[in-house]
This record gives structure tokens, sequence and C-alpha cells, in this order.
């Protein structure tokens, strides 16, 4: 699949602070999640993509064409920031109305339009006539999902749009972006929420410091993800025997025992002996298991890594 | 947030600057219909008549020179000049915060264009509050006596007119220029339009405040128009139409090469 948005060598520096440093990467139709702690250049970079500044240096290419200033680049992307400064006097179906017009649609299918999506992001008819200013975190998520799907754009770019929805509102949001993805259209997101975004995304883009490690990133692909945990945590009645048992089967190469929680935490030796048969050994140990987790998520092995470039 | 009403089947919208308009007029209409502006313009319109009658009150009987001087020197003249400069700026600048930038220049409208809209959406809105302050001094006027207040009326208010026009377009250039366009504002209108356009020498035409009071009666007396000529009035009001277009203009193109960095770094560039 062709890529939807191509970076070579893309810089942008603020003065002397550095905002993105030589990244190359590129883009393809799915879910892409940008990971990266506070500061590392996820904001810089959605800025970069939806025309609001320009590189530095490098080349930048979304559906072909340079972002910057390009009408064209920017009828076919969605944009949901960060920000949760909304126009405090304004009523939902007003804002949404004036955005569809200046985005090419006529007054009655605006509306239309705005009712329709504020509808899809599940918010109450009855905060429609609600002034935006008095609207609580969530409901200022869901509206600002709905402004950024409202001219049905190829490619949606959401900077952390879950912070504030509860689990719920995080499972109906995810389900949305996974129907805009099997509708072929493209999704750009970054969430500090890693396990939604574990579970969301196809594709990751790690970002630290400004720059784009590769090693880090390669831990982040589909091929590594599939891999078998190396260090699983187990809540079991006897830590200790459990531990016994897996040094003995030759599986583990090291572990820590909470006697008094009942946790054990295993490092394997050999993950994919165990993942096959873990039912037969687990059964065999005789130790009863209440829960069974991987130590660490991947894309938090990954952000927490030392960089490596 | 449901699947089932997803749009995918419907058409992709076709943007243009009349639709554009159309959007941008609602949003800067929505923020003037509010119990709050409307309680603050109130407020201003409640002073604006205590100072006329205050200051009116030292002249009995009012005449049309006394009153229509006042109108032109201090409504027209610095009333005017120092709101709607302010409102302008503001009004560019609030779109250009990062909580407004990214949904308003995110949106396929070019930016000098999104600007014309914009000027003449607020310039629109600006016009009918003052519109509001004006009938009130009108109304004074002819509460007092003064005489010829209603013939003298539509000159007037083409004064006003082209005043907030102008003042609104050079707002429009401050805001996009400077996040401190208050002080650069406040500062232009000190040193231009109150020291600059009273020097008696042929530089003070570079004052809109000069221009406006050339065009109402009793100043067009003075520079010898005819009075209440709309002859006299109108090549005037053609100069500031086309300061007004040369504003938005420059307006338009820095602000189309002006990044929309949204840090606290940039904010105050």
């Amino acid at each position: 699949m062709n890529p939807i948005i191509q970076a070579e060598n893309v810089s942008r520096f603020y003065g002397i602070i550095l905002g993105l440093n030589n990244v190359s990467f590129a883009v393809r139709p799915g879910i892409t999640g940008v990971v990266g702690q506070n500061g590392a250049g996820k904001t810089t970079l959605f800025r970069l993509l939806t025309g609001q500044i320009r590189q530095s240096s490098g080349s930048l290419r979304i559906f072909g064409q340079s972002p910057w200033n390009n009408t064209a680049v920017k009828a076919r992307i969605g944009y949901c920031p960060e920000t949760e400064e909304l126009p405090g006097s304004l009523r939902p179906l007003e804002w949404l109305g004036g955005l569809g017009m200046i985005s090419g649609f006529g007054a009655a299918e605006s509306r239309v339009r705005a009712e329709a999506m504020l509808g899809r992001v599940r918010l109450a008819p009855e905060h429609w006539r609600k002034p935006l200013g008095a609207f609580s975190k969530g409901m200022r998520q869901r509206v600002k999902l709905a402004q950024c799907l409202l001219h049905e754009p190829d490619l949606v770019i959401l900077d952390e749009p879950m912070n504030g929805l509860d689990p719920v509102g995080r499972e109906d949001f995810a389900n949305v972006l996974r129907d805009l993805a099997a509708g072929g259209r493209s999704v750009v997101i970054s969430s500090h929420i890693l396990h939604d975004l574990e579970a969301l995304c196809g594709e990751f883009l790690l970002l630290k410091w400004g720059r784009i490690p590769r090693s880090a990133n390669e831990a982040l692909s589909q091929e590594s993800r599939a891999r078998w945990p190396e260090s699983t945590i187990f809540r079991c009645g006897s830590p200790e025997r459990l531990a016994r048992y897996l040094f003995e089967e030759r599986l583990i190469r090291g572990c820590e025992i909470a006697e008094e929680t009942g946790v054990l935490q295993v490092r394997w030796s050999e993950p994919d002996r165990f993942y096959r048969d873990f039912h037969r050994f687990l059964l065999e140990s005789g130790v009863a298991i209440f829960e069974v987790r991987s130590a660490v998520a991947s894309l938090e092995k990954a952000i927490e890594t030392p960089p490596t470039l | 947030m449901s699947v089932p009403g997803s749009t995918s089947g419907s058409t992709r919208p076709s943007p243009g600057w009349l639709r554009a308009w159309g959007g941008i007029w609602r949003l800067t209409a929505g923020r003037f219909l509010n119990l709050r502006h409307a309680a603050a313009l109130a407020g201003m319109v409640a002073l604006l008549l205590l100072i006329a009658i205050w200051s009116s009150s030292f002249h009995r009987p009012l005449t049309a020179g006394q009153y229509v001087g006042w109108v032109c020197s201090f409504y027209l003249c610095f009333v005017i000049p120092i709101f709607v400069l302010i409102s302008g700026g503001g009004a560019i600048r609030e779109d250009m915060r990062p909580g407004a930038a990214d949904y308003l220049f995110t949106r396929p409208v070019g930016r000098p264009v999104y600007l014309a809209l914009r000027y003449a959406a607020h310039m629109a809105c600006t016009q009918a509050d003052y519109l509001l302050a004006f009938a009130v001094l009108i109304g004074f006027g002819l509460f007092r006596g003064v005489p010829g207040m209603l013939s003298m009326a539509p000159l007037l208010l083409t004064g006003q007119v082209a005043a907030i026009a102008t003042y609104e377009a050079l707002g429009f250039l401050f805001g996009v220029l400077t996040s401190r366009y208050v002080i650069v504002g406040l500062g232009y209108i000190a040193v231009v339009e109150l020291g600059i356009g009273n020097i008696p020498t042929q530089i003070n035409r570079i004052a809109i405040a000069r221009a406006v009071k050339n065009m109402v009666p009793p100043y067009s007396a003075h520079t010898g128009g005819q009075v209440g000529s709309w002859a006299a009035a109108a090549p005037t009001a053609a100069a500031l139409a086309a300061a007004c277009v040369v504003l938005v203009a420059v307006a338009g193109t820095f602000l189309s090469f002006r990044e929309m960095a949204g840090g606290e770094s940039r904010e105050d560039l």
C-alpha cells in the first residue's frame, strides 16, 4: 500500500528549541499510534501534518503534496487537537454548523451533518442547546471529535483524544476509529493511555526527544508485538511452589516472589515453550492460578527504553 | 459513539469562499448575539449618553456646530477608533490562539480569504453595534432640539461607517502583526490620530480621523467643501474604502506566512 504520509529527514526547530530532529517515516492506511513522552515532538508533528507550521528542513508529503498552506490537502484532513479550548459562548450545533460551512457544506447540509456527527459521538441531544463553555471535559472531547469527522476526511489526526473520557467513552471512541479504518480512512492518533492505543493501532510511531529511534520502533513493529512477552506476572495460591516447578521445567531464568500478595514475576528463558502448552504446565504445577498477565506492555517497554539511534 | 451513524456514503463538501463566508458569519454573529455582549453594549451606550448629557449641559441653547462637533471629535474620532481598533485586533488574535487556530486554519480555506471574510463579518457586526449608539446620539440631539439634526444624520452615519471599516481593518493588521495590538493601537491613536492628525500641514492627511472629520457637515464647511454635500464626502469615502482594502490585503499576506505554532514560546511574537 502506498503511504499516505511520507516524511524524509524532517526537522523542525523553534529558535534553539528542538521540535523534531531529522525524522523519516511513512504512514500507511489504517490506524497508526504516535507515542512518546511529553515533549517528544508529537504535537509539533501534528502541526506539521495539518499545515500549521513548516518544517525547517526535509520533505513532508501528505497525499503526495506538501501540507503547508495547501487547501487541497486540508480538505482531506480532519484534526482533533489536544487543547480543550472551545468557543464557550457558542452552542455545539452553531459551532459545528459554522465549521461545516467553512469546510464547504451548504447551510442546511452543514446542520444535518452537525446533528449526525453529534449523534455519532453519542453526545445526548439535551446537551446540544447548552453553550460549549458549560461542557465537561468528556463532552468537549466528543464535540471535538465530531468537528473532526464533519467533512468526511480521508486522514484523521487525533492528539490525545481520549483525555477525560471514562472507560466506556474510550471504548465508544475506539469503535468509531475502527469504523473509520474499516471504511478506508486513515487515522493517526496519540494517547498516553497506552493499553488502549495498543489494542487499537496496527502500526506505531515512537518519538523520543524529537527523534524516531530505530531500535525502539522496530520493537513496536507488528512482528515484534506478535512475540510472547519476555516477562509474566502470576497471582496464585503459592508463588514459591509455582516458581520451583517452572525452574525444574527449565522454563524461566529468574523470578521475584511477593509471598504476602501471592504474586510471582518470572523472566522466561523459553517463552514459546511455555505459552504453547501453558494449560498443561499450570495444571501440572498444582498451584491455584488467579491471574496471568504480561509484566510490561510492549508500548510501555519501548517508551522506557533508553534512546538508541 | 455509534457506528451505524456512519455517513461514509455521503458526498465530500466542495469548499468555496461563498460557503466559507456563511460559516464565518455564523461563528462571528454567534459571538455577538449573547447576553454578555448585549449587556456590555448597553453599558457602553448608556455611558455615551451620560457623557453627551454632561458635555451638552455647558451649552444652552445647543447649536448644530457644537453638538455635531462634539459627536465628531469625541465619538467618531476618539471613542470609535479606540474601541473598534481593539475589537478588530482582538477578533483576529482570538482566531490565532492555539485553541481556535487548530479548528479554523486546518480548514480548506486560504488564510488571506479567511481573514478577508472574517474582517467583513466582524465589521458588519460592529457596524450593527454602533448603529445603536448612533441612534441614541441622534435621538439625544433631536431631544435637545439641535437644528438640522435629521438632515445631518445620513452624512454622520456615512462617516461612522467609514471610520468603523477603516479602524477595524487597521485593528486586524495590528492583530496579525503582534499580540500587543492594544498597546500598538493606543500608541498609533496617540501619535498619528491625535498628534500628526492635528498638525496643520498636509502630513495630517495620513490620519483617518482627519478624513472622517472632512466627511461630516460642519467640518466640510471649514475645509472649503459644501456643507452636507455627498459630492464632497464621496472622494474621502472612496479613499477610506481603498485604505481598508489595502490594510486587509496586507494583513492577509502577513497571515498567510505566519506559522500557528501554538506554544507559549511563539505566542508573544
